[in-house]
C-alpha cells in the first residue's frame, strides 16, 4: 500500500503514477493469493471485526445519532480539493489491510467482484460483505475528516 | 420493514451487481423516508466515482495520448 501513502497519487495522475498503479494491482492480487495459498486469508473470520460497524447503528438497525450521514457538499468541490484526497488517503490506511485491498481492487482498479473472487479464490458473497464494511467505514472516516476540516 | 443497516447493505450491493426488483423496491421505499440513508446512498455512489475517474486515468494517461491527426480540424 506504499503507493497509497503518497497523497498526490490521486490528483493529477502522471504517466509514472499510472504505471505505479498498474504494478500495484498485481502486487495486491499477489498478496491476497499468497495468503490464500498459505491459508492465512482471514478477512471475515473475525465476526468481532464487525464492532466498528455495530457502533454505527442502534440495536433496532437505525443510525446512531452520532453516526448519521451528513452532506459532503458539491461533488466537484470535493474531488478538486487536495485536502479531501489527503483525508481519503489517511482513511484508506486506517482500514484493515485486506479490506483496503479488496476495496482498492474494486473501486480504484475497477475489477468486478466476480473477477476479484476468481483471482483471489473467495466467494462472491464474501466480497460483497467485505465491500459493505469497507464502504461504511470509509464513508464514516471521510465524513469525520472532511467535515471537521471544513468547519475548523 | 427494512432498517437503515440493511438498507446500507443494499446500497453497497448496488455498486457491485444489479439489484433484484424486490431489493430495488425496498431500497427505494426506505430512501424515500430516510434522509441519512439518502446521504449515505449518495456517498457510496461518490466513492464509486473515485474508481471510475481513476480507471479513466489509467486507460488514458493525461497529456501523453493527444494525437495530432485530429488537430487539423480545428
Amino acid at each position: 500500500m506504499t503507493a497509497l501513502e503518497k497523497s498526490e497519487s490521486f490528483a493529477g495522475l502522471s504517466g509514472y503514477e499510472t504505471w505505479v498503479f498498474g504494478i500495484l494491482k498485481y502486487k495486491i492480487l499477489d498478496a491476497l493469493r499468497e495468503q490464500k495459498r498459505r491459508g492465512t486469508w482471514q478477512p471475515l473470520e473475525t465476526e468481532g471485526d464487525d464492532e466498528s460497524i455495530d457502533r454505527l447503528f442502534q440495536q433496532n438497525g437505525r443510525w446512531q445519532e452520532t453516526a448519521r450521514p451528513a452532506s459532503w457538499g458539491e461533488p466537484d468541490t470535493l474531488f478538486e480539493n487536495e485536502r479531501f484526497w489527503q483525508v481519503f488517503d489517511a482513511c484508506m490506511i486506517s482500514l484493515p489491510d485486506n479490506i483496503a485491498r479488496v476495496f482498492s481492487l474494486r473501486e480504484l482498479m475497477g475489477l468486478s467482484t466476480e473477477q476479484i473472487c476468481q483471482e483471489v479464490g473467495i466467494k462472491e458473497n464474501n466480497c460483497w460483505v467485505i465491500l459493505h464494511r469497507a464502504r461504511l467505514r470509509l464513508r464514516s472516516c471521510l465524513e469525520k475528516g472532511w467535515l471537521e476540516e471544513n468547519n475548523s | 420493514m427494512m432498517m437503515c443497516r440493511e438498507a446500507t447493505r443494499l446500497m453497497s450491493l448496488k455498486q457491485d451487481r444489479r439489484l433484484t426488483l424486490s431489493e430495488r423496491l425496498s431500497l427505494r421505499i426506505h430512501l424515500m423516508m430516510c434522509d441519512p440513508c439518502r446521504q449515505c446512498h449518495h456517498q457510496f455512489a461518490l466513492m464509486h466515482q473515485l474508481g471510475e475517474r481513476f480507471e479513466a486515468a489509467l486507460e488514458r494517461p493525461p497529456e501523453t495520448t493527444r494525437g495530432s491527426e485530429r488537430d487539423s480540424h480545428d
